[in-house]
């Protein structure tokens, strides 16, 4: 199995967290890791912003032949992703 | 020893006195002489003597009169007689008295010297031994209070959060008055159940203190409303904060959600879970996929769980290894698949298997003492799935009415913590989490929608097409910021319908046109953020002649 990179995102995934998400998965980028793991368990609050980013972060990856799992996002966040139909750029788990 | 020894030396006659003195003084002992009775009892309540060196017939009296005062005042104290009269049976009546000794005038002073300083030594030791045992009974009276805290405390946070929740039976014993282990199945506010099984290093009140920062952080954090994954992070980080790092806390996580129909199992250094379908047959064994809690840096804890539809499982079963340190069969050691073997072989009727694992004989032969905690616990889901619909989500009837409006100037429009702490305040009325949260990405959407595009006029769909190009576009505009630039957010509560109104105006140029201008269908034209909005929102209305957006969300 391919080695796995966690980004474990905090309670508030929007536009405030956009420079801490883009160090975050550029560093993510640079391993040799196949599979970046987005942690949603402590997420609590989602925006379109938050949005946004994962699919620049998907286009990223894809062009790497890297994977995306989203793991273990509840609630709204969960319903969120649903809503975006982001179960068609990433797995979840 | 320690200290100059004092030796009080009763003797009338000046010759001896004198000899005996010498004597001592010679061995670095310092003497307090007298020569009558009277004199002796001048010194009774005098501390510093180490020993009663004392002729017999004084002229004013017998100093044999003495001895049951001495030896009830300074009981540690060795009293020695010194006379030429040679009635043995008056000396066996000194030795009754109290007296410790006896020496025949006239005096040698190398047997005097090597008795004296023989008792001296003695009567030192004696002292020492009196002080220790003195120091180990204070320590033990001192241990003994703070075992009786620490239990009261104990026992406290063990009524306060273990619950007696439906279709879960579970048995606990412990090795000592304390346990290390810990069951605890908390309801959260979205009406799952989470369980935890934690089973700290050792056992004792070793192990319970390892166990108090999880129990408390556990309640609290399932009651706040985290998710499962959040918690697990959570208590890893309470321990490593609180907890010495050779100590660890194994854990089975369990989570049983009606709505979304899942079971959710996280297994870190515990037994196998044991699933049985609903003809009691064992259809599957979780293995512990991570490391207990406490070893791994919480960066480094993996919060995958296992993930089984809620209908695929009827029961549980699953224990702590005290079960195979505690347990034996045929006078033998059970290794763990013993153990679920056994438990397959007694789920027959699932609700006593875990008095029937209880009544297997114990190593301890007397089946009284335990070697290890341990604990072993059944779920029924069905039951527990039941009792938790019974107990329906009544939302909290928000009462009365409220209107927050304000408005926000310039720079200050860059605070992108404004809508989050709406839905804080929110919280603060004891609207649900859920529903916090889902006013949170509509402030936030509209609030957005009208800084990026209505003041700053950056193109809506720039957004979406390119992240890095909006934000790029978006740090350039704010440059050009001033304080007529504006956006007014009012949110506004109504009791009777239920309605959370949320209007937000700004002091750009609209919207509505250039949705109408790209006409391709609601979710094209406003973009992903508004979508998210119309998800949400009960009502969606643009009024172009006052530049407001206005949604109402329904509780």
């Amino acid at each position: 199995m391919s080695q796995a990179t966690v980004i474990t995102i905090p309670e508030r995934f929007d536009f405030g967290t956009h420079k801490w998400f883009t160090e975050a998965y550029e560093a993510a980028l640079k391993s040799d890791a196949k599979t970046i793991v987005l942690d949603f368990s402590k997420v609590s609050y989602v925006d379109s912003s938050a949005l946004g980013m994962m699919v620049l972060l998907h286009r990223k990856f894809s062009s790497n032949g890297c994977q995306g799992v989203i793991r273990n996002p509840t609630g709204t966040a969960r319903e969120i992703l649903d809503m975006a139909n982001f179960a068609t750029l990433y797995s979840y788990e | 020893m320690s200290k100059t020894p004092r030796v009080l030396l009763l003797e009338d006659n000046s010759t001896t006195r004198l000899l005996i003195s010498a004597a001592m003084q010679a061995h670095g002992v310092e003497v307090v002489e007298t020569t009558t009775v009277k004199d002796v009892y001048a010194h009774l309540d005098d501390d510093s003597i180490d020993l009663y060196l004392m002729d017999i017939n004084l002229p004013d009296g017998m100093s044999s009169e003495l001895l049951p005062q001495l030896t009830e005042r300074h009981p540690l104290t060795p009293v020695v007689m010194m006379t030429a009269d040679t009635d043995y049976s008056e000396v066996g009546r000194f030795f009754k008295s109290g007296a410790k000794d006896f020496i025949n005038k006239p005096i040698n002073p190398v047997l005097l010297m090597a008795k004296v300083l023989s008792f001296l030594q003695n009567a030192e030791d004696k002292k020492a031994l009196l002080k220790a045992n003195e120091t180990y009974q204070r320590i033990t009276v001192e241990k003994a209070q703070e075992e009786e805290l620490a239990f009261h405390v104990y026992d406290y946070i063990l009524k306060t959060h273990a619950t007696k929740t439906e279709g879960i039976n579970v048995a606990n014993r412990s090795s000592a008055q304390f346990c290390g282990d810990i069951l605890l199945s908390t309801k959260a506010p979205n009406g799952n159940l989470i369980v935890m099984l934690a089973d700290a290093t050792g056992h004792g009140m070793a192990a319970a203190l390892t166990i108090y920062p999880l129990v408390s952080t556990f309640t609290a954090m399932v009651s706040k409303g985290l998710s499962l994954g959040a918690i697990i992070l959570e208590l890893s980080e309470k321990h490593s904060q609180s907890i010495p790092h050779n100590r660890f806390v194994a854990s089975i996580f369990i989570e049983i959600s009606p709505s979304e129909n899942t079971l959710k199992f996280w297994n870190g250094g515990m037994p196998k879970i044991l699933a049985f379908d609903e003809d009691h047959r064992l259809i599957d064994k979780i293995p512990s996929k991570n490391m207990a809690i406490g070893i791994l840096p919480t960066d480094m804890v993996n919060t995958k769980m296992e993930t089984y539809d809620l209908q695929a499982i009827s029961h549980l079963c699953f224990f702590s290894d005290g079960l195979i340190e505690n347990k034996i069969l045929d006078g033998k050691h059970l290794s763990f698949d013993d153990c679920y073997a056994l438990i397959a072989e007694k789920f027959d009727a699932p609700n006593d298997v875990v008095q029937k694992m209880l009544a297997l004989e114990n190593l301890d032969a007397s089946g009284e003492s335990n070697i290890d905690d341990m604990t072993i616990c059944h779920i029924d889901i069905g039951s527990a799935v039941a009792a938790l619909r019974n107990e329906s989500l009544e939302k909290n009837l928000i009462p009365g009415k409220f209107e927050f409006a304000f408005e926000v100037n310039g720079a200050a429009l860059l605070n992108e913590r404004l809508p989050f702490s709406l839905s804080e305040m929110l919280a603060s009325y004891e609207f649900v989490k859920e529903f916090c949260q889902r006013v949170f990405t509509v402030v936030t959407e509209l609030f957005t929608n009208s800084v990026d595009h209505g003041v700053l006029g950056i193109d809506s769909g720039l957004k979406e097409n390119n992240f890095l190009e909006y934000i790029s576009a978006r740090m350039h505009a704010t440059e050009e910021l001033n304080t007529d630039d504006f956006v007014k957010v009012v949110l506004r509560w109504e009791a009777e319908t239920r309605l959370l109104h949320i209007t937000v105006s700004d002091s750009g140029q609209g919207y509505q046109l250039r949705t109408e201008a790209n006409d391709q269908g609601l979710d094209k034209a406003y973009g992903r953020g508004l979508k998210l909005v119309t998800s949400f929102a009960q009502t969606f209305e643009y009024d172009p002649q006052t530049n407001s957006t206005h949604v109402a969300l329904h509780y």
